[in-house]
């Protein structure tokens, strides 16, 4: 009876210490959930079952690895056209939406990389070009795809290191103001005439809200979302000054967060008439858009890509546009700030010319992947609303989400590469605006963040610098 | 002579740890786990929050400069003010609630062990899932609680529930109490019947009320258990996240963001490169705080143990 009492003691012990490890998986770019055994991961396994399926020969397995939050149906399809295009690479491509970062550093840790990964998340390009862990892709620029890029996509200095390109950016993401038509025509103004200047926009917010009646607002402000500052100042001052994203002169050289001043002071404003959407102090992206689509907000602003979002993935129940995103009357607008999204880079892996195969593949068929989900793509041919072909989605918005021509990519951006000490101009911000939103009159405390704010980010210049993260070229 | 008492010792231990290898061997994969996934992670911890590291770069060594950053952080100790408010706040209502309900619960009714399933399911519903609902019931716009609240003419506009500090944390202790009063509610439980029940009839004859039984010996009598379900209530309330994250996400503004999230945001949310370093340095100094805060209330409880 004890030697039994021992033997059963050995086996759940064993059990426990089994059930603890090969649990967990990942997802795959069908959507489904693979489960993990221990020492593979579920690519490995998929491609080794498809492999196996293949008669005669043996493909070379090239994985993805992407930040998206779901599958992503232009990727996808994207993949099988050159899976069936070719024998000897087969594709496949995983998504790990929040937990990307963190897997991303225990697989490059681990010398498990994948041969093709998203640089996103804080992953920046250059960081892993230093280690050694990319490969630079300039051959699989073309004369396909020099031809019909927009040449901005190729200038950030973010995607070089020492001269070499690492990175061509896909996507092109701007910011305009999206409207609720079925709002304008309700409060007496032209649903084919969204306001040109800031001024205007803060007149017609009142209106739409006045005629709303408690029920609709004029304007979304979502400030629960970290960088909500980035999308409603940093655009506008980007088109009509030299400061750029996040206080940056970018003919000075220096830091000048004074100039979002007035911005700032623009939204304050808004809010103190009333003419904001109620809950905008813990308002997320994902509930203001549901609520646009449900047409109770008039106008607000949002990433040139959510025409592809609203028609393929919320039930949109009014009709919309998209604007350029007004200015001040005094001011006039030249380029609106753009950045070149979905930044894959090729890991210098074994298999980095079949990965650069189908790198090159993607740069010249992004045609592909916007006839299942329609975004601004760097490839012009892209953008064109006849190749779209999605006759059966409805998609609004698409003259201003998907022009490109009034958009600029700058070259370099220090706050992307600066270890900031303290809160960044975001949460300095939103602080300020709920205490605004208590009634406190915040301008005194507007100008000692301002100053603190330039002093602080001057000092993560200084360092980055220092610590060999910003080329001092880059900043003269 | 020593040379004997040693080799006694061993054999003694030896015999000990024979004796019990059953469970020694139970305990072992606990072990493994706490030692892999607890002391190693704090340790690893521990030893990069003396570096500035963004999780890619080689880590640059700083010796004490995050923990002297963290000193001069206005808002990390703006989140450990909201941490000790809530730590202060969640149990203050929690356990009066859950010791109530479990008062009466004990009591033999139609409909009881009904009545304990329903208090207790939101222990085993996701947090981050009842705290997205809340943030729905609370909204300002469209939402339950303010249309129910105007039907009944309590209020004749709605209430920003979530528009300053004061209001925000007040949803997030409702919360926290409704998804944890089930837990502590069947500790008490078991807690009121290890009393033996001549205690109460010694009482009854003796011409105690109610009340005077409940604070004379229901409470005294639960002592230990008192002390550890109360210690356990601040340590979970000290460790929030998920639910303030679904609820607030640290708005408005900072004033509700609680050391765990200030954590997790400069580990995995910063703008630019990833602090994690400095992210490690507040790991360890808010672990000690946790630490010194139970300590302190273990101490000065320890005479609730009858």
């Amino acid at each position: 009876m004890k030697r039994m009492k021992q033997f059963y003691a050995v086996v759940m012990a064993g059990v426990l210490v089994l059930s603890a490890t090969g649990c967990g998986g990942s997802k795959t770019g069908d959507g489904t959930t693979t489960p993990v055994a221990s020492g593979e991961n579920a690519a490995s396994t998929k491609n080794k079952t498809e492999s196996s399926m293949v008669a005669g020969g043996v493909k070379t397995e090239i994985r993805i690895w992407t930040k998206g939050s779901g599958p992503d149906e232009g990727i996808q399809k994207l993949i099988e056209a050159f899976n069936e295009s070719q024998e000897e690479v087969q594709v496949t491509y995983e998504y790990y939406g929040e937990n990307y970062t963190s897997v991303v550093q225990m697989a490059i840790s681990g010398d498990s990389a994948p041969d093709i990964l998203e640089c996103s998340g804080g992953i920046t390009v250059q960081t892993l070009a230093k280690q050694g862990s990319l490969v630079p892709v300039e051959d699989c620029v073309t004369d396909v795809v020099q031809e019909n890029y927009n040449q901005s996509a190729f200038t950030p200095e973010e995607f070089y290191l020492n001269g070499e390109l690492y990175s061509v950016p896909v996507r092109v993401s701007a910011y305009r103001l999206l409207y609720n038509k079925d709002l304008f025509e309700k409060a007496g103004l032209n649903p084919e005439a969204p306001p040109q200047t800031l001024e205007e926009m803060r007149e017609y917010a009142q209106k739409i809200t006045e005629a709303g009646g408690g029920e609709t607002y004029g304007f979304g402000l979502p400030l629960g979302v970290a960088q909500i500052w980035e999308r409603v100042i940093d655009p506008i001052s980007y088109a009509t000054s030299d400061v750029q994203r996040y206080g940056w002169n970018n003919v000075t050289k220096s830091y000048d967060f004074g100039a979002n001043k007035k911005y700032f002071e623009f939204y304050v404003d808004l809010m103190r008439d009333g003419s904001l959407f109620p809950g905008y102090l813990t308002l997320g992206i994902d509930t203001l858009r549901a609520n646009f689509a449900a047409g109770t907000i008039g106008m607000y602003i949002d990433g040139t890509w959510m025409p592809g979002s609203y028609a393929t993935q919320i039930d949109t129940k009014c009709n919309w546009d998209a604007a350029p995103i007004p200015v001040f009357a005094e001011d006039r607008a030249d380029k609106y700030w753009a950045e070149g999204g979905v930044n894959w880079v090729v890991t210098n892996g074994k298999n980095v010319e079949a990965a650069k195969k189908f790198y090159t593949f993607w740069l010249e068929n992004q045609t592909i992947a916007n006839t299942y989900m329609p975004v601004p793509r760097n490839d012009a041919r892209a953008n064109d609303l006849d190749a779209l072909g999605v006759e059966d989605l409805n998609l609004q918005g698409v003259e201003y989400s998907f022009k490109t021509d009034d958009l600029d990519i700058p070259k370099f951006e220090p706050h992307k590469f600066i270890s900031l000490e303290g809160d960044d101009r975001n949460t300095v911000f939103t602080n300020l605006f709920a205490k605004a939103a208590e009634g406190t009159d915040i301008s005194a405390a507007l100008d000692v963040a301002v100053e603190d704010l330039n002093k602080r980010y001057t000092q993560g210049l200084k360092d980055a610098v220092a610590e060999g993260n910003i080329a001092e070229e880059s900043i003269k | 002579m020593a040379t004997v008492k040693g080799n006694g010792r061993k054999k003694r231990l030896w015999a000990e740890i024979k004796g019990y290898r059953q469970q020694y061997l139970m305990m072992t994969p606990t072990i493994i786990m706490v030692m892999m996934f607890g002391i190693y992670p704090l340790l690893y911890v521990l030893y990069y929050s003396f570096f500035k590291y963004d999780g890619f770069s080689e880590p640059l060594f700083i010796g004490l400069r995050n923990y002297v950053r963290l000193f001069q952080d206005s808002t990390y100790w703006n989140s450990v003010k909201n941490t000790l408010q809530m730590g202060v706040a969640i149990p203050l209502v929690q356990i009066p609630c859950s010791l109530l309900l479990a008062v009466l619960l004990n009591q033999k009714f139609r409909g009881q062990s009904l009545a304990r399933a329903v208090i207790f399911v939101p222990n085993i519903t996701s947090t981050a899932i009842m705290a997205i609902v809340f943030y729905f019931m609370f909204a300002s716009y469209n939402g339950i609680i303010n249309g129910v609240l105007m039907k009944l003419g309590v209020i004749d506009r709605a209430i920003e529930w979530f528009g300053n500090g004061m209001m925000a944390k007040t949803v997030i202790v409702l919360f926290c109490t409704w998804s944890g009063v089930g837990f502590y509610m069947v500790l008490f439980l078991s807690a009121l019947q290890s009393i033996p029940s001549e205690v109460y009839e010694s009482a009854k004859v003796d011409g105690a009320n109610k009340v005077q039984t409940f604070f004379g010996i229901t409470i005294p009598m639960m002592g230990s258990m008192f002390q550890t379900i109360t210690a356990l209530c601040i340590m979970n309330a000290l460790k929030l996240f998920d639910s303030v994250k679904a609820l607030t996400n640290g708005g408005p503004g900072n004033s509700t963001e609680v050391m765990t999230m200030y954590i997790y945001r400069y580990f995995f949310e910063t703008m630019g490169t990833a602090q994690q370093g400095y992210a490690s340095a507040v790991s360890i100094l808010s672990t000690i705080l946790v630490m010194v805060i139970t300590l302190v209330y273990v101490r000065c409880t320890r005479k609730m143990n009858y």
